[in-house]
């Protein structure tokens, strides 16, 4: 899959082409939706008047599952084409132009929480010269902690290029106060896969909060067809930073090379390519003893 | 932006607030009150902000010792219902300008691509 924040910054990628790509193509929309609705979900809230801050908010499609559950929010974004749709939609929130990696524009102590959908890759990138992905990952999330009550969450679903990514990442969140960790949905999935950054800013008030749990780990897909998509798959604890990072397992187990079954399908291969192929036997594979 | 998002709002640089608001073109936009959702945002808000925003945007309010005196109703009107559609941001301290278009802050600090 190509990805879009090696083509250009975010603020020329997202231009009015690909904003009205976002207001028009109902499975860009429909993805978006479901997202963010796991994403409300990883967030935990206990209550429903709460105000979100939704940072990459985009033309608001995130903002709308907000506000369907009647939530207040404060969104911010870089592409001003985005915001434009957003404005043109109606959205209930208030749109910000803001470049996170500059820090965000907020006092301290504002949100219930937070959520961002697909933006923080873009964080991962220097798009211009002095730029410093971990430097503005660490003002993105000082500035996040000091502008959330203590006790809420943020949840970053994210497109990590890899593992190195997701440890500044999380590294730079670390440092500047929060807890928690990478939470991955359908892990054995390569299109439902699902990264999100699960951030605690401080102690929660409730000390029977669980940690949050990962969907389809057993394997599972999500279903296409449910728009809801809550509660799916058998849930396994999740993986909290510090302790063991999991690993996604392979599919199958790799027959090791030069070993009996290996020889005799390569065999079968040549076979079947036509090839002169010599008979099987009981010596086919066995390793040689001691001197020749 | 509504004064609700200014209440919020503190500079990118400094981090200083309450932002001074200038206003070229505003609007009175009608939105559903949520009672529960500002007896919420009460303590959140910030007083002196608000009031100094509503003094730039040369909004009369009666006058109140503290914010838990504001009727709900006044509160829902100045937060929600008053939009500054063109105009600017500035921080009194590191006296950066953030311009406001179309409803919309921008509060970039880095010369953007993004033109206009």
């Amino acid at each position: 899959m190509s990805r879009p924040e090696h083509a250009a910054p975010p603020e020329i990628f997202y231009n009015v082409d690909e904003a009205a790509k976002y207001a028009m193509n109902s499975r860009m929309i429909y993805i978006q939706s479901v997202m963010a609705e796991r994403a409300l979900q990883l967030l935990n809230l206990k209550d429903e008047n709460a105000l979100i801050l939704d940072i990459g908010c985009g033309s608001g499609l995130s903002g709308e599952v907000l506000s369907n559950k009647g939530l207040a929010w404060i969104g911010t974004d870089i592409s001003s084409s985005m915001l434009s749709v957003a404005m043109q939609r109606e959205v209930d929130g208030d749109v910000i132009l803001g470049d996170m990696g500059e820090g965000l524009p907020f006092r301290p102590g504002v949100f219930d929480g937070a959520i961002s959908i697909s933006a923080l890759q873009w964080l991962c990138n220097a798009d211009f010269t002095d730029a410093n992905p971990y430097k503005r990952c660490m003002k993105l999330f000082t500035r996040l902690y000091a502008a959330l009550k203590r006790g809420t969450r943020a949840v970053f679903q994210w497109y990590p290029e890899n593992t190195k990514q997701m440890e500044m990442v999380t590294a730079a969140a670390m440092k500047c106060g929060f807890t928690g960790g990478m939470i991955i949905d359908y892990p054995h999935s390569t299109r439902a896969k699902k990264y999100f950054l699960v951030l605690f800013c401080g102690a929660s008030s409730d000390p029977s909060e669980e940690a949050p749990k990962a969907l389809g780990t057993n394997g599972e897909e999500p279903d296409e067809g449910d728009a809801g998509a809550e509660g799916e798959g058998a849930p396994t604890s999740a993986s909290v930073l510090g302790a063991s990072r999991r690993r996604v397992s392979r599919r199958g187990k790799k027959v090791s090379v030069k070993s009996r079954e290996w020889i005799q399908s390569k065999k079968d291969r040549q076979r079947r390519q036509g090839k002169e192929v010599r008979s099987d036997s009981k010596y086919t594979g066995r390793k040689r003893k001691g001197k020749f | 932006m509504r004064l609700l998002a200014h209440n919020l709002l503190a500079c990118v640089r400094c981090g200083n607030y309450p932002l001074l608001v200038q206003a070229d073109e505003m609007e009175e936009i009608e939105v559903e009150p949520s009672p529960v959702f500002l007896e919420r945002m009460r303590d959140r808000i910030d007083m002196k902000a608000l009031q100094m925003a509503l003094a730039s945007l040369e909004i009369e309010v009666p006058s109140f010792d503290s914010i838990s005196e504001w009727p709900i109703e006044l509160l829902h009107h100045v937060l929600q219902e008053i939009e500054v559609v063109e105009g600017a941001l500035k921080c009194d301290q590191c006296e950066v300008v953030y311009p406001i278009k179309n409803r919309i802050p921008h509060m970039i600090l880095r010369g953007t691509a993004d033109g206009e």
